[in-house]
């Protein structure tokens, strides 16, 4: 049986500034502080005994984190936006679908209604299935404190199984990454225990470019389950990037991608069974591309 | 039966349905009662281990705390269990499971009591953990009770096995082997209780399979005169034998004992239910198959190891099963049939739909799916050749005189689309998806058994208002069984659906109508029902002859004579006046079979189904959908269409699951899956695409209506029909379930021969 979380302090800050200088102060109490967005996350944890917080602080009236928004070359999404309100936005289905189709087999809709980015990127699990999108769309997390404020490729933010590169003063204030060039075409594939609501055993999220002549001119894949992280597939990109894209050149980008990663055997899947799928997935991801036309 | 009917046979409405649809329902686990303290179980730390000690005081003195309860505090018996009550209700020296109680904590609230619970120490000595049945039954191992690890044997035979395979011309042998599988109800289980220091009546509310037992077992427990213990039981959010077993109501009874006037609330969380409750057998199962050239079935030898876990409960009667289905629909000339049962630190496995004959039926079904291979013969034509009729020997050697309609489901199976299209489908699917179809029978007994008390009272009383009133034992837990026995008595007593009304589940207000399991509600309290509205449709028939005079006749709900017309609001008017009370009674018990082989065997009345299921199979990724699925139960004559209907596509839904997701894994005596996150249920688009129940009606002549239950049957063979399927569709079978995605891709690659394998590799060229 659990301890009980005896929770000492519960704040609800109006303002991000607010927000931040309770956590510069709880920063310097030593108290172990849990911020709580959607809570999809931290309630199971906390009813588990797995996140002892003594203080809560409670972030759903922060409006300056909400929104998605566009400039020329990039979009911005605040750390408060839910995967409801990615789903159903039109700027993500125009610039960024691979969001939109990881959203789409996120949990549950009520699920999808309270969890959010910024939940996503605090609890950096390694099966969190928005973070594979982010990677290939070369997100940064933009992150505050009192006195700094950073840009974290998420690449670098997210470091282990439940580890991230925030700091304890710090705030995730959102996301943003430069639009991809028009006609690059997103890839998503999620495989589960079973068809919907489920816990990723592997997922794949690419961002790939075919030039007229089927030439890859960009290609970015990512994926979560497969390692400590969700993980970038560099060496299959590299194979892949500037080269004609043909069933061969599929197959060979296969039978790499499988050997690029060291996954785990756990109770959701095998080891090799998870290699196999990542080149599955990648395989019947680009032959949808060719095929496309 | 030819005459026509206005309720049986019809797809009359769920009389609960709305209220469930719209939550206006309360389940018992809702009830909220004025002053409720709350309960709380400390749950064992390890799987075996001994009990040095347990100090209370620091519990105790926690501000809120109303009791602190442990073994000491328990006056009876403090043991239940509905075969042999071997399983403390609060340990007293030794724990033997994980879900093992060691006290229990009354207090203002949960917070507190789960603080209290914590505050509990209890000294553990760690004893080494058996968590195989087969290394259980070695010599040696660690012992879970002080008899040893061996809790049943049972064995049947007929004819002479040795000469049965002599005689064989193909002889068949596998091992088999599957999963431990929970039943996931959706309504956890939660009760009140509640002494009232005035009567000394203990009542408790609390989701139960059968009341009365659950009194007995709670009086016996807690020592208290079971006439002074009310259980309601119904009705229940889910069940299917997962609360069969006492759940948590000996809990509730001491708990409420301790705090007279008080009522204590206990809701167990679905991690807390997923360990401590019962759970489905895994089994090991040894197959030996003999026939001759042309099909007919020779022998037949089984031997099966199944791990109970750590108590008795229903292991014994689950094995029993296992080997009375073992044979499948089919005459044998020679069997024998054997089952060990093992007692590990393995949680506890009990009651649970289709009850062992899900497990030996994965096996032979596969058997004589790959027999017919072997013999290049239809797997329908084999079958059929070989099925049972009505005044067969069974494979145990008793005659059986019930109606058997196996024969009926085969040729519906066999001359429906989704088996005569099957090649052609087949044939339509490109690598790296396989298509497949697979079929498979079942026969479930039904009933108690030989030598177990099986009866079945109802009552049926004119109401004040007219209206009439069904008084069952039984419960309600969402099979719409309230449903069909109210059009049972509507449809004697001539009355429209709306002026039933049904009370069942209550040891207060009910009478004694055994358990709702077996599949024997339609069957036995169906009986109890028709038998009490007929005894009513007397009793007021003699009331209306002394009051308005002789030559009444009951026609459409009215007492009938030239023109003259006495309702039942009449009746029940005249009733109230003279302060009679006008009551039917209906008693029946279940018939025997002529022979006895011990322990409940065998039975003498089956329900039979056959199933149909497609599948496509990703070679690639050995995902496997289940695309269509035809059920045939034989149902005898069927009370409600849409009754069967949902229970014929639950079925399906559930032993599909069994087959291809569900299973609760364990390492150590630990479960290490106990929740939903990691315990994967399927959803809405996991089920199968397309799901048609065709309902084959062979009447039971021993039942009023013709009818039997189907509850269990139509959950049973779609397991082995979807694992046929995958043969047909990959040509790789599988011994083991479920066939996980895992496993089918590591299957395929070991087989690099296998239908799939060799389409891939030339599709890929």
């Amino acid at each position: 049986m659990p301890e009980l979380v005896r929770i000492e302090d519960y704040h609800i800050p109006q303002t991000v500034e607010e927000t931040l200088e309770l956590l510069a102060a709880e920063t310097k109490r030593g108290r172990e502080v849990a911020l709580l967005a959607g809570g999809t996350d931290i309630l199971v944890r906390m009813r588990e005994g797995r996140m002892q917080p003594r203080v809560i602080i409670q972030i759903e009236a922060l409006d300056e984190l909400r929104g998605i928004t566009e400039t020329e070359t990039s979009l911005r999404i605040g750390a408060r936006v839910t995967f409801a309100e990615l789903l159903a936005s039109p700027l993500i289905e125009r610039h960024a679908r691979v969001i939109s189709l990881a959203c789409f087999e996120i949990g549950a809709p009520q699920i999808q209604s309270r969890g959010t980015v910024g939940g996503q990127l605090g609890t950096a699990s390694p099966v969190g299935d928005l973070i594979p999108p982010l990677l290939v769309l070369d997100a940064e997390v933009l992150c505050r404190s009192v006195d700094d404020e950073r840009r974290i490729p998420i690449g670098d933010f997210v470091k282990g199984v439940g580890k991230n590169d925030l700091r304890p003063d710090e705030l995730i204030l959102g996301v943003e990454f430069p639009k991809p060039p028009p006609g690059a075409h997103g890839l998503w594939h999620k495989m589960g225990p079973r068809r919907a609501q489920s816990i990723s055993k592997v997922s794949f999220a690419g961002l790939v470019h075919l030039d007229k002549r089927k030439r890859v001119a960009l290609c970015r894949l990512a994926y979560g389950a497969v390692a400590v992280t969700a993980i970038r597939a560099r060496e299959t990109e590299a194979l892949l990037t500037s080269q004609a894209l043909t069933p061969a050149l599929i197959r060979e980008a296969q039978a790499l991608v499988q050997t690029e990663f060291s996954p785990i055997t756990d109770l959701r899947s095998t080891e090799s069974y998870r290699r196999k799928m990542c080149g599955v997935m990648l395989r019947r991801g680009l032959s949808g591309l060719l095929e496309q036309g | 039966m030819s005459e026509s009917t206005r309720h049986i046979g019809k797809p009359i409405p769920r009389i609960d349905g709305l209220d469930k649809a719209t939550g206006a329902l309360k389940y018992l686990s809702d009830l909220r009662f004025e002053g409720t303290l709350w309960g709380k179980v400390l749950r064992a730390a390890h799987p075996h281990a001994m009990i040095r000690g347990i100090d209370t005081s620091a519990a105790e003195a926690i501000e809120g705390v109303h009791a602190v309860l442990t073994h000491r505090d328990v006056k009876g018996l403090n043991r239940f269990g509905i075969a042999v009550p071997d399983q403390p209700a609060l340990c007293e020296d030794r724990v033997r499971y994980v879900g093992d109680a060691v006290a229990l904590v009354v207090a203002d609230t949960e917070e507190i009591a789960t603080r209290a619970c914590a505050a509990i120490v209890v000294d553990f000595r760690v004893l080494p953990v058996v968590d195989d049945p087969l290394r259980a039954l070695e010599p040696g191992a660690p012992a879970v009770h002080t008899d040893g690890n061996l809790m049943h044997r049972n064995e049947v035979s007929k004819g002479d096995i040795a000469e049965g395979f002599e005689q064989s011309d193909v002889i068949l042998e596998h091992h088999f082997s599957t999963q431990m599988y929970a039943h996931a109800f959706l309504e956890l289980d939660a009760g009140t209780g509640l002494l009232d220091p005035g009567s000394g009546v203990l009542t408790i509310w609390c989701a139960g399979q059968y009341p009365y037992r659950d009194q007995l077992q709670i009086a016996r427990a807690v020592g208290w005169d079971p006439e002074k213990i009310h259980v309601i039981a119904s009705p229940i959010g889910g069940a299917f034998g997962g609360k069969d077993e006492i759940t948590i109501q000996i809990y509730l009874a001491l708990m409420a004992i301790a705090v007279p006037g008080r009522p204590v609330k206990l809701a167990l969380s679905r991690e807390e239910s997923m360990e401590a409750g019962t759970k489905r057998h895994p089994f090991e199962l040894d197959v030996k198959l003999g026939a001759k050239r042309d099909g007919t079935f020779m022998a037949l030898d089984f031997e099966m190891v199944s791990d109970t876990g750590a108590y008795a409960s229903l292991g014994g009667p689950v094995m029993n099963l296992a080997i009375e289905g073992a044979s499948g629909p089919y005459v044998f000339p020679h069997t024998r049939i054997g089952g060990r049962v093992a007692y590990t630190n393995n949680g506890f496995s009990g009651a649970f739909r289709g009850f062992g004959t899900t497990q030996s039926c994965f096996a032979q079904e596969q058997m004589i799916d790959m027999l017919a291979l072997e013999l290049g013969m239809d797997p329908i034509d084999l079958r059929l050749k070989n099925a049972l009729h009505t005044g067969d020997l069974s494979a145990m050697d008793h005659r059986i005189w019930t109606a058997v309609g196996i024969e009926e489901t085969l040729r519906v199976a066999r001359d429906s689309r989704i088996w005569r299209e099957r090649r052609e489908r087949q044939a339509r699917h490109r690598p790296p998806l396989f298509f497949g179809t697979g079929v498979a029978c079942e026969m479930q007994a039904t009933g108690l058994g030989k030598g177990i008390p099986d009866f079945a009272g109802a009552h049926c009383d004119l109401e004040p208002d007219g209206a009439v009133k069904l008084r069952i034992g039984g419960i309600e837990m969402g099979t719409g069984v309230n449903t069909a026995y109210c059009q049972m008595a509507a449809e004697i007593l001539g009355l429209p659906m709306d002026r039933m009304r049904i009370v069942m589940g209550d040891t207060g207000e009910t009478p004694d109508s055994g358990t709702t399991t077996a599949s024997r509600s339609i069957y036995m309290m169906g009986n109890a029902a028709t038998l009490a509205a007929r005894d009513l449709a007397r009793v007021m028939g003699e009331f209306v002859a002394s009051h308005w005079g002789e030559g009444f006749t009951l026609r459409d709900g009215a007492f009938v004579r030239d023109g003259q017309s006495v309702s039942l609001i009449d009746i029940a008017a005249r009733a109230s006046e003279m302060g009679q009370r006008l009551r039917g009674e209906g008693h029946t018990v279940h018939p025997e079979a002529d022979r006895d082989f011990g322990d409940g065997l065998p039975h003498i009345m089956y329900a039979y189904c056959t199933q149909i299921a497609s599948v496509i199979v990703d070679g690639e990724t050995g995902e496997v959908f289940v695309d269509e699925v035809l059920s045939i139960p034989d149902c005898g004559r069927v009370i409600n269409p849409q009754g069967v209907e949902g229970q014929s596509e639950g079925g399906v839904v559930m032993g599909a699951s069994y087959a291809l997701l569900e299973e609760v894994l364990m390492e150590g005596g630990r479960f290490i899956n106990a929740n939903f996150t990691n315990y994967s249920l399927p959803t809405a688009v996991d089920c199968p695409r397309r799901i048609d129940t065709v309902m084959v009606e062979v009447p039971e002549p021993t039942h009023e209506w013709g009818s039997k239950g189907i509850g269990e049957t139509v959950t049973v063979p779609i397991c082995p029909a979807i694992v046929n399927a995958i043969f047909d569709a990959i040509g790789i079978r599988f011994f083991r379930i479920p066939v996980t995605p895992e496993r089918v891709v590591e299957a395929i690659e070991a087989n690099p021969d296998c239908r799939a394998a060799r389409a891939m590799s030339s599709a890929m060229g």
